[in-house]
């Protein structure tokens, strides 16, 4: 790996089981992304960019192939030390925002912060703020709009200053204003925070923004020009 | 991530979600009712121990059925011990017109050697105080035989042949042995009354005792002089040990029947926490996959988790054990005198086992859903389809349940009703698990051909396989338990409760001599008994079977040193009541052999069948028995097995009459007296002032008693089971209510109306209540006849009636409980049920 590749994928390949045989759902991806690049992987439904999305956050593994983030061989980490890694170095921000209903605003930015055993008092209400949500500190979840929610995610994803973002179709469960308000956010903070990206969207406006567009094809990734 | 903090955030937070509090009730009542039986048994254990001295009214002593040889008492004195020498028998005393059967406890100057005696000389009773013995010519009256004789302290009474003046009324006597034993009245008499009347005929049913008090070693070498000198020979030992045995005996029924609600109550308790930590489980499902994504290692989400849990069970435990000592009060007012004296506080360690049985619902029942979310994978958060939990082994609750049961035993100390209720209610558990996968098996085949509501109510339970199963296995467990206590535990009491015929004898007359015989035939005559009769009663000795000394089977009584004989374990050398006749005796069925004929002379016996059992008694042994100075040796020619329940008399051993030619003997005799007719009692008492009258109905009246005070408690406990059941059916709705929630929405979405989709509940309900219903039915009926012969020594006549009515109410309960818990659902616009996902 390059020193500024924070991201590569070789030989890649992830099959499941189905009733009729092996399916395989991604083959022989090949990719890199460099510290502070921002790539959007595109896609048909099916196609198999959340599982892309999933194996190159550590979320899932490969059944073939061998990815690095961050300097660390994914595939020789357990699931803890995967984890643990996650809550070192990636943000995520998810369709269905993902807040945990039982916290307020303030402390679901907060968490990936205890989970990185890290004391910033103050810290996640200072990003709250950035995203304009500093009135709506102590709101549950629940008492708040989708696009709020989404800010809170992703506050919550920028809160550790993270190396890595992975974002998975930020604006699939917004209206058009709000996913473009929501997407503004997105691409204002990552480059204040000097962030990788890695989009996944249906969005191919919201891909254009990113320096690089893949595309997934019956498993297969093409790189296209954004 | 501060595990703490967000434990009790997250708590706060889903405390609302339903689940938690489920959990949380049903800790609360696990505990309160452990606490609660628990700390009755404790105080009534303690309370026995710490009193046994006081409840046999000295450290230790003799009891005999004739005076007691002299020398015993000097040897006691001469070892530096207190005696006190004491007379019990039941006897008429009149006053005026009025007549009482009194209890007579005749005491020398030295009693009581422990504990006090208490009396006061005005009638209600407000200056009771410690009080001496009666001075000869006094008497002490308790409050029921003041009121029977119409009388107050300072009235002279009629007692035998001479007067007493009953100068003082009686509140406490420290040997009364719990009231449980006492029949009737009281009256504490001067020993030297007695001797001097003529109450004390040969063969009265006089009971003998000598105690004695003083410090161990000297108990000790009282008793081994006594046993060296052979002085103990017939008679029966009074030790603390065996008294605080008899006193326990008198409370376990009683015990038996908390146990049993306490022991259900705890399992409802447990199916209620598994339910509702299966459905907390699975809707932190996300929560951890999210938790994952963000780095929380897994012993962190799992600690918070735990944590969570705990912060729920302590305020749960402790508002249970609160519960608990308020419940325990309750039985103690409710259980009244079946309880020994007064009790002690209640302790700490029953409070703690009630702790402990909350803290195993919780690792046994909360704790495997919970584990189970170890292997939630964080890929979720990207993508629902994979694996929400791993299935749950059922070896892992079956270990809770096994610890659950494990501390229900140590706590109640009944083992046998444990394991029968706990073997019924597992085999249901696994009955319901097979025919509900039947049952879903059938509606798959059925479905197609099914339309409107039904197709819908039944295709939902098709659907949810294993959430149906679930459902199904806690209705009919909770059903079956409930059922358990409101149907089957009624019906043992009130078969125990259980009225003689009318014409049952109510009176034994004992005593009778045969000079007597013709006078007390003709007087009962008189009272208008229809064909009195007398038989011939005589108290001999068992002395060799085959040969050899007799020896229980069952080793009854262990082996006591002090014990007449003494010589093996279960020695069976005690007092033997017995008979004689030509004739088969009535209220008996031959069993084995053959019955002697009329004017046979041969030296044979009849022996009652569980007394051949006990003694290893077969057809053609011979028995060797003492009668007075007199020994036989008979052949057993046959066997029967009497009906003890005539209230007829009955024996174990009825020798053949021609063989016996004139063997000491007085005559007893059972009569059927009608309640107008009791007073006219006192005629025989004043004419035959030897005969002693056993009133069955006292007897009868004080089972009654008993029976209506354990009623009252095991209601108060049903009340905590009720509850329990409840639980379960609300935990067993909770377990489908959010996919029921999306399911109507769905419905509704694509035109249902409300009135379709509540049919389709109720159908689905009425189903599942049915089967769990009859499934419950059965188990009750089985558990119940199978509990009530092992456990209560009954045949149970099953209530079929209030059975199937249980039943039924419980499928009503079940559709209610369906309709109320998707009326909330049906109110919510379908398109927030479908946002909600």
């Amino acid at each position: 790996m390059e020193p500024s590749t924070l991201i590569s994928a070789s030989r890649l390949g992830k099959s499941v089981l189905g009733p009729d045989g092996e399916i395989r759902i991604l083959d022989a991806v090949e990719m890199t992304v460099n510290a502070g690049e921002s790539i959007a992987i595109v896609g048909a439904s099916g196609s198999g960019k959340t599982t892309l999305l999933g194996l190159l956050a550590g979320l899932d593994l490969p059944s073939r192939g061998d990815i690095h983030i961050a300097g660390a061989h994914l595939n020789a980490l357990d699931e803890e030390q995967r984890a643990a890694l996650r809550a070192r170095a990636v943000g995520f921000v998810f369709q269905s925002f993902h807040l945990l209903p039982a916290l307020t605003a303030e402390e679901n930015v907060a968490l990936p912060l205890e989970l990185a055993g890290r004391n910033e008092p103050g810290r996640a209400r200072e990003v709250l703020e950035s995203v304009g949500l500093g009135a709506r500190c102590h709101h549950y979840p629940r008492q708040l709009s989708g696009g709020e929610q989404q800010r809170v995610a992703i506050a919550r994803a920028f809160v550790t200053r993270p190396r890595i973002l992975f974002a998975d179709e930020p604006t699939g469960n917004l209206d058009q204003d709000t996913g473009a308000q929501i997407s503004e956010l997105l691409f204002t903070l990552n480059r204040e925070y000097g962030t990788t990206l890695v989009l996944v969207t249906h969005d191919m406006v919201l891909a254009r923004r990113c320096a690089r567009v893949y595309r997934l094809d019956h498993g297969r990734l093409v790189e296209r020009a954004a | 991530m501060n595990i703490l903090a967000y434990a009790s955030r997250a708590l706060r937070r889903e405390l609302r979600g339903g689940d938690l509090l489920t959990l949380a009730a049903a800790l609360v009542l696990a505990v309160a009712v452990m606490t609660a039986v628990g700390t009755l048994v404790n105080r009534v254990a303690a309370a026995v121990s710490a009193n046994a001295a006081q409840i046999i009214g000295g450290d230790f002593g003799f009891a005999a059925r004739q005076p007691i040889d002299p020398a015993i008492a000097d040897l006691a004195r001469a070892q530096g011990l207190a005696v006190a020498r004491m007379l019990s028998f039941p006897s008429v005393v009149f006053h005026a017109d009025a007549s009482q059967l009194a209890d007579i406890k005749a005491v020398d100057a030295a009693y009581p050697l422990r504990g006090e005696l208490s009396a006061s000389t005005d009638s209600a009773g407000l200056a009771a105080q410690a009080t001496p013995a009666p001075a000869p010519g006094e008497a002490y009256a308790d409050a029921r035989l003041l009121a029977a004789l119409g009388i107050s302290p300072g009235a002279q009474i009629e007692f035998g042949n001479g007067t007493l003046r009953v100068s003082r009324r009686l509140h406490a006597e420290p040997d009364s042995g719990g009231e449980l034993l006492q029949l009737a009245p009281r009256l504490l008499v001067n020993l030297a009354d007695v001797q001097g009347s003529d109450l004390l005929g040969p063969g009265s049913r006089a009971q003998y005792r000598l105690m004695v008090a003083g410090s161990t070693t000297q108990l000790e070498r009282f008793r081994a002089r006594v046993r060296a000198q052979g002085l103990a020979k017939g008679l029966r030992p009074l030790s603390v040990q065996d008294t605080q045995q008899a006193v326990r005996s008198a409370f376990a029924r009683a015990q038996g029947f908390l146990s049993l609600a306490a022991l259900l109550t705890v399992l409802l308790a447990g199916v209620a926490t598994a339910l509702a930590a299966n459905r907390f489980a699975l809707q932190r499902v996300d929560t951890v996959a999210i938790l994952r994504c963000l780095g929380a290692s897994q012993p962190r989400i799992l600690a918070a988790l735990c944590l969570q849990l705990l912060l729920l069970a302590i305020p749960a435990c402790v508002l249970g054990v609160g519960l608990g000592l308020l419940a325990q009060a309750g039985l103690v007012e409710a259980l009244g005198s079946l309880i020994p004296g007064r009790l002690p506080l209640p302790q700490a360690q029953p409070a703690l086992a009630g702790v402990a049985i909350g803290v195993v619902l919780l690792l046994g029942f909360a704790l495997p859903p919970l584990l189970r979310l170890r292997g939630v994978p964080p890929m979720r958060v990207l993508n629902r389809s994979f694996a929400a939990l791993p299935p749950l082994s059922a070896l892992v609750y079956l270990a809770g349940l096994a610890a659950a049961a494990l501390l229900v035993v140590l706590a109640t100390r009944d083992f046998a009703l444990s394991a029968i209720v706990l073997g019924g209610l597992g085999t249901l558990a696994v009955v319901a698990v097979v025919f509900g996968l039947l049952l879903l098996r059938l509606l798959r085949v059925l479905q197609p051909h099914l339309r409107g509501a039904w197709r819908l109510g039944l295709a939902a339970l098709a659907r949810r396989r294993a959430l149906s199963v679930a459902q199904l296995v806690g209705l009919a467990l909770s059903l079956c338990a409930l059922l358990l206590l409101a149907a089957i535990g009624p019906q043992l009491l009130a078969q125990w409760r259980a009225n003689m015929p009318r014409d049952t004898p109510n009176y034994f007359l004992l005593n009778v001599q045969e000079p007597q015989r013709d006078a007390v035939l003709a007087t009962l005559r008189e009272l208008g008994v229809d064909q009195p009769t007398l038989e011939p009663f005589a108290t001999g000795r068992l002395l060799a079977i085959n040969g050899q000394a007799p020896a229980r089977r069952d080793g009854w009584r262990e082996a006591n040193p002090d014990d007449a004989g003494g010589r093996q374990p279960g020695n069976a050398d005690r007092p033997l009541n017995m008979s004689w006749r030509h004739d088969f005796p009535p209220a008996n069925t031959l069993v084995s052999g053959q019955y002697w004929a009329a004017d046979s002379r041969a030296a044979e016996v009849s022996i009652e069948a569980g007394w051949a059992q006990r003694f290893d008694v077969k057809l053609g042994d011979r028995i060797r028995l003492g009668i007075g100075e007199r020994e036989l040796e008979v052949t057993v020619s046959n066997i029967r097995a009497a009906d003890w329940d005539s209230f007829r008399v009955n024996f174990f051993v009825v020798l053949n009459a021609g063989a016996m030619a004139d063997a000491p003997h007085s005559l007893i005799s059972s009569v059927y007296l009608a309640p107008a007719q009791k007073s006219e009692l006192a005629q025989i008492s004043r004419r035959f002032p030897n005969i002693s009258m056993l009133d069955v109905d006292a007897v009868l009246d004080r089972v009654r008693e008993v029976i209506d005070r354990v009623s009252q408690a095991v209601q108060l406990v049903l009340a905590f089971s009720l509850a329990a059941g409840v639980l379960v059916l609300l935990a067993a709705l909770q377990a489908t209510a959010s996919e029921r929630r999306f399911e109507s929405a769905v419905l509704r979405t694509l035109g249902a109306g409300r009135t379709q989709l509540r049919a389709a509940v109720l159908i689905e309900f009425a189903a599942l209540g049915t089967l769990a219903a009859v499934m419950a039915i059965a188990a009750a009926a089985i558990t119940g006849r199978v509990l009530a012969e092992r456990s209560f020594g009954m045949t149970l006549n099953l209530p079929w009636g209030t059975l199937l009515a249980g039943g039924g109410l419980g499928v009503l309960l079940a559709m209610g409980a369906g309709w109320l818990g998707t009326r909330r659902i049906l109110s919510t616009p379908p398109g927030n049920a479908l946002r909600a996902g």
